[in-house]
């Protein structure tokens, strides 16, 4: 290259660079001081505006609320949209806690339920409007009961909740027709499935539009949603609860735990979820850090097909219980943080009780009953475990040791998640590590989920006639004593049947910036990042 | 030449056919079934189903592997449903985060290696020459995925001299105006300092780690073929004819070791791009590598197809232009 | 200078052989055996190096992963050289349109970027040591069959095989009596080599959770599992298995490049045709 035509370049190079110079800068303020240091960082002068969150599961699936199935998809639909009512709160030694068995207003601002209880008429709030100015009227409300009918998940909760009809009475006014009476039907109007989307945009627009854009009332709006890195929402100033305290919620995708940890230790984030339960100690003593560490609706259990021999022998799966140390467990597993599991549901769900449950860490009493069942020598049997979670394979290898002591041999299939969902879905895995947080706090739900015989969950194959009858004759009882009574005896029946052993109710553990306010948590695990402020 | 590439271009044609239908074959045998993990835990059975005939994941293999070729036809690279993105949209967002550091580690690796291999060869069994084996040999035989977390362990944690470990700028940094996506040059074109800094700092660990293989092989590369050249004959005779020793061995020396390099170089930079998997795990960097393990996890099908598609063609072309470059730099190459 | 090096690694393969053959008698505890008492101690008298979360004596699962890393490798060159040599040699021996078509595939199978196709095909066999070594078999076939092809090209044009040919020696004969033995050298490096990455690629696997079942003792998942345990400054956990697969690559390299130039006195490598 000769001198001439390097020059040539050199100062091409350098008009490039100076054209470039007068892009905007997205690290110095508009209003860029002349001294030296002009370029600081973006939130030195938005301080008190901005949020961040690291969020452990994920960049969600999907914006749309009536598609969304995971729990990162769950909070943005929290977020974007509301619901005709929604989940309560109260205060509880100073925290706020939600309270997903109670329910209270928030579209809708009142309603009446008919005598049969398969009506209900609800009166929707004035003025609501959505985010693109059109009002928050009945017939938005038809739209979007016609809408989640379509989609997958939400699709499941409108059969679920057994919705005949939606009809709109007056602008204001809205009618729901129930197959049934139904105790838990407000219960499912407060879900993410049932948020009420803007009929002038989504009906404009391709199905899928919904996918990566907002179209809702919420408190905030969806500015950017980059998979790869982070989703970002701003404050919806018109919002008819009143405008957001801050102006800006970043949520930041870290999927390992460690680094979580390390980005709120470093002030990178100011709130970060799923800390690791072995390193709540450390961090409880880091002076800018607070540590939520509240027990949800999740349950860990061990589950036992009873079409896999010896599984089909109830003495066999007791005998698995008998091995099961729960407080060992806690305390190696989730460095205490969670509470042992004594019923088939969380002691969070109403009606919950842990009558029955007799089994406690005994291996005399498993190897006797392995003897009655005819398995004295033992048995081999593979345990089926999500890679996603550290702390099953914890497990696992844990009850591994314990199993041996009785001469069962226990083989670890760790697999990946989809992998684990085929297997346990198509009742192919002997046994499994297996976990639940029901959406809908409610036992009906739980167990029609996960323990009648013809359960979308019933990954055990768990089929009683007792329970199926208890449990259909609960769901249309209207009083609240007996139905509980109901409920309880299911729990009673499930246990004596053991088609799981109960591990433990793990603890959801988040770790908060001491300037971060207004921290709210639910006990289905659902991120509502609307409430907080700095 | 241009019929000579159109010629190899036209030779691709079969292997990438043969790449799509593998990774068809591959994605369809992965274990799990995409509709449940679209649809979420707690959806009926009838709604899963739904999913399934929507995605067409119920239909005939040769009916689905034919949908997908026409849909490649057009363009499209399908829809990842576990970002809830188009894979066009993600792939546009993360390939430049791994073409950073793909050109990022490949730049570490040459400004080592060169000149290592140089003085290596010129002054053989020197203590250049020892660091220069026992470099190589390192870099071919520590598993990066080790090697990066020592680094971390050392750079972060003890000394406390770099950021943490995670994505390519601090989370209280805004990344640089989009202008190429590789967030140097983007902050360098706007010349916005503090997200220079900071990237360079996120870049600094990784790059060094995806480096130390190209590093090992090229340092090896270029000494040994230097040492080839001096120990040729012509080179006796250069030397014979007065030339100084330095100017004999960079003159011919570099020109000849130049090729096998390239070569080298070519290869690399193909295995780079996929080989980031675990450097990107470990780091957290948002790129191509990352995405293609979340999606075999998730059993997401149409990512994997398309980025190992990608990666395939890519790896083809590099090659295609190192092979062009060898023209350039030998004219007695001739091309058929 | 160079038969120093293959003498180094031949001690370090060694080593690890002897190590892994004599785990069971070496080892001070049971690599699985859980005593949550211990837990995460820093390496000391009584633990070399350390224990890890269930208080495993992290030495006594290093000496046994040593038999599953080993074992996978031989058993992974053994698929790649099983299935390679045979399309190599037959590719290059009858050439044409087979001989096409084989190295199309196996160059195909080159494109692909190979820890993706490990993971790939790893995850679709399923979990276990078996998927892992499969998959990793697979990935390295085609560099088997790259070199046996050429191999057999150049030396089918021999005029001992020509004269055999005449003769009216069977095909498989000449293949197997005549190329295959005259192929051996540079096929040893290539395995010697090629046990070197299985090793890597194996432990890579684990380490992203595609490898062995828990809790098989095995260094690259032993990494993965103590990556959590980095920032609270556990680093023995990743640091000694880290070591461990580090020294036996290296062990393989040395040898493989020792053998190289003892094999082949021209000192022309045989990798970069």
């Amino acid at each position: 290259m000769t001198q001439k035509k390097f020059n040539v370049l050199i100062a091409a190079l350098l008009v490039v660079l100076l054209l470039a110079g007068c892009a905007k800068n997205s690290n110095s303020n508009d209003t860029a001081s002349t001294d030296g240091q002009s370029t600081t960082a973006s939130t030195e002068s938005a301080a008190g505006k901005t949020i961040t969150l690291a969020y452990s599961q994920g960049a969600g699936q999907t914006m749309d609320p009536h598609d969304a199935g995971d729990l990162t998809s769950a909070s943005y639909a929290f977020a974007l949209y509301d619901q005709l009512v929604t989940s309560g709160t109260e205060e509880v030694d100073g925290k706020t806690m939600g309270r997903t068995d109670q329910i209270v207003p928030s579209l809708a601002e009142s309603w009446t339920i008919s005598d049969d209880l398969t009506t209900y008429t609800f009166t929707l709030r004035d003025g609501v409007k959505f985010q693109s100015g059109e009002p928050v009227n009945a017939d938005a409300v038809v739209y979007s009961f016609e809408r989640v009918q379509t989609k997958g998940e939400g699709g499941s909760a409108y059969t679920l909740a057994n919705i005949k009809s939606v009809t709109k009475i007056d602008d204001k006014t809205v009618a729901f027709k129930l197959g049934a009476p139904n105790h838990l039907f407000l219960k499912y109007l407060a879900t993410f499935s049932f948020s009420i989307v803007d009929p002038s945009i989504a009906k404009n627009n391709a199905d899928d539009y919904l996918t990566t854009h907002s179209a809702g009332s919420g408190a905030y709006k969806l500015e950017k949603w980059d998979p790869a890195t982070e989703a970002v929402f701003v404050a919806n100033k018109d919002y008819w609860n009143g405008a957001p305290k801050v102006e800006k919620i970043v949520i930041k995708f870290v999927a390992e735990a460690s680094n979580r940890e390390l980005f709120l230790q470093k002030g990178e984030v100011d709130v970060a979820f799923d800390i690791p339960a072995k390193d709540v100690e450390s961090l409880s003593k880091n002076d800018n850090v607070t540590i939520n560490s509240e027990s949800s609706n999740r349950i860990v259990y061990l589950g036992m097909n009873a079409n896999f021999k010896p599984f089909d022998q109830l003495k066999v799966r007791q005998a698995i219980n008998y091995v099961i140390d729960q407080n060992k467990l806690i305390q190696d597993v989730a460095y205490g943080q969670a509470a042992p599991l004594l019923s088939s549901i969380s002691s969070k769900s109403p009606d919950y009780t842990a009558e029955g449950y007799e089994y406690k860490y005994d291996l005399e009493k498993a190897k006797a009953l392995l003897k009655e069942a005819g398995y004295e020598n033992g048995f081999t049997f593979d345990l089926t475990v999500n890679s996603s979670t550290q702390d099953y394979e914890d497990i696992a290898v844990l009850l591994k040791a314990e199993l041996e002591k009785i001469g069962v041999t226990l083989n670890i299939n760790k697999v990946a998640p989809a992998q684990y969902r085929e297997l346990i879905n198509n009742k192919k895995a002997a046994a499994y590590l297996g976990k639940y947080t029901s959406l809908v706090n409610d036992p009906s739900y739980h167990y029609g989920f996960l323990l009648e015989s013809n359960g979308a969950s019933n990954y055990t194959g768990y089929s009683s006639k007792t329970v199926d009858d208890l449990l259909a004759q609960a769901n249309v009882e209207p009083d609240d004593a007996k139905r509980a009574e109901l409920y309880k005896q299911v729990q009673k029946q499930v246990t004596a049947d053991s088609p799981w052993a109960y591990l433990y109710e793990s603890n959801l553990i988040v770790g908060i910036s001491k300037d971060v306010k207004g921290y709210i948590f639910y006990p289905d695990e659902i991120a509502r990042f609307s409430s907080l402020y700095k | 030449m241009p019929r000579y590439v159109l010629k190899r271009i036209a030779m691709m044609i079969p292997s990438v056919a043969g790449i799509i239908i593998i990774t068809f074959i591959l994605t369809r045998v992965l274990p799990g079934d995409p509709a449940l993990m679209i649809t979420g835990e707690q959806a009926l059975p009838e709604f899963v189903d739904k999913v399934r005939e929507e995605y067409g994941f119920n239909e005939p293999l040769f009916i689905q592997l034919w949908d997908y070729m026409k849909q490649l036809f057009r363009g499209d690279l399908g829809f990842a449903w576990h970002t809830g993105h188009s894979v066009a949209s993600d792939f546009a967002s993360r390939f430049p985060a791994t073409l950073e550091l793909t050109l990022a580690s490949m730049a570490i690796a040459l400004i080592v290696a060169v000149p290592l291999g140089i003085v290596a060869a010129s002054k053989q069994n020197s203590i250049v020459d020892h660091i220069s084996r026992v470099l190589s040999i390192i870099g071919t035989s520590v598993p990066i995925f080790w090697l990066g977390l020592l680094l971390i362990t050392l750079f972060y944690s003890k000394l406390g001299w770099l950021p943490a470990p995670i994505g390519r700028i601090s989370g209280n940094i805004n990344p640089p105006t989009h202008i190429t996506g590789l967030y140097i040059a983007d902050s360098l074109l706007s010349g916005d300092l503090v997200a220079l800094k900071s990237s360079l700092h996120h870049l600094l660990l990784p790059a060094i780690c995806l480096s130390m293989s190209t590093m090992a092989i090229v340092t090896k590369m270029i000494r040994a073929s230097m040492l080839e050249v001096i120990r040729q004959d012509f080179m006796r005779t250069a030397k014979a004819k007065g030339l100084s020793e330095r100017a004999v061995i960079y003159k011919h020396g570099l020109i000849n070791s130049l090729i096998p390099t390239l070569t080298v170089i070519g290869l690399q930079f193909g295995a780079l791009l996929g080989g980031a998997v675990i450097i990107e795990t470990i780091f957290v960097w948002p790129g191509i590598g990352s995405y293609v393990t979340e999606s075999i996890l998730s059993a997401d099908y149409a990512p994997i197809q398309a980025m190992t598609l990608i990666s395939a063609v890519l790896y083809g072309l590099i090659n295609l232009v190192v092979e062009l470059l060898y023209g350039v730099l030998d004219p007695r190459v001739r091309y058929e | 200078m160079q038969r120093r090096l293959l003498l180094v690694g031949l001690v370090f393969i060694l080593l690890w052989v002897v190590l892994a053959l004599l785990a069971p008698w070496i080892a001070p505890y049971d690599p699985n055996g859980i005593r949550t008492e211990d837990k995460l101690q820093s390496p000391n008298m009584a633990h070399w190096f350390g224990t890890d979360n269930f208080g495993r004596d992290i030495f006594s699962r290093i000496l046994y992963g040593a038999r599953v890393t080993l074992w996978t490798g031989v058993l992974a060159i053994g698929i790649a050289c099983v299935a390679g040599i045979p399309l190599g040699a037959i590719a290059g021996y009858f050439g044409g349109k087979v001989g096409n078509i084989i190295m199309r595939m196996m160059d195909t199978l080159l494109a692909f970027p190979s820890l993706i196709l490990a993971m790939a095909l790893a995850a679709s066999i399923g979990p276990g040591l078996l998927g892992a070594l499969l998959a990793v078999g697979i990935v390295a076939m085609p560099e088997f069959a790259r070199l046996m092809y050429g191999q057999t090209v150049v030396i089918k044009e021999k005029e001992f095989i020509e004269a055999s040919r005449a003769l009216g020696v069977r095909h498989t004969a000449i293949i197997f009596q005549h190329i295959l033995p005259n192929a051996l050298a540079p096929l040893i490096v290539q395995i010697t080599l090629g046990l070197g990455s299985a090793v890597l690629i194996t432990s890579s696997l684990s380490f992203l959770g595609l490898g062995v079942r828990p809790p098989t003792a095995e260094w690259g998942a032993m990494i993965s599992y103590g990556r959590d345990y980095i920032m609270s400054g556990e680093w023995w956990m990743t640091f000694f298995p880290g070591i461990a697969i580090a020294t036996t690559i290296f062990g393989f390299i040395l040898l493989g490049d020792g053998l190289r130039d003892a094999l082949d006195p021209h000192g022309r490598s045989p990798r970069h045709k």
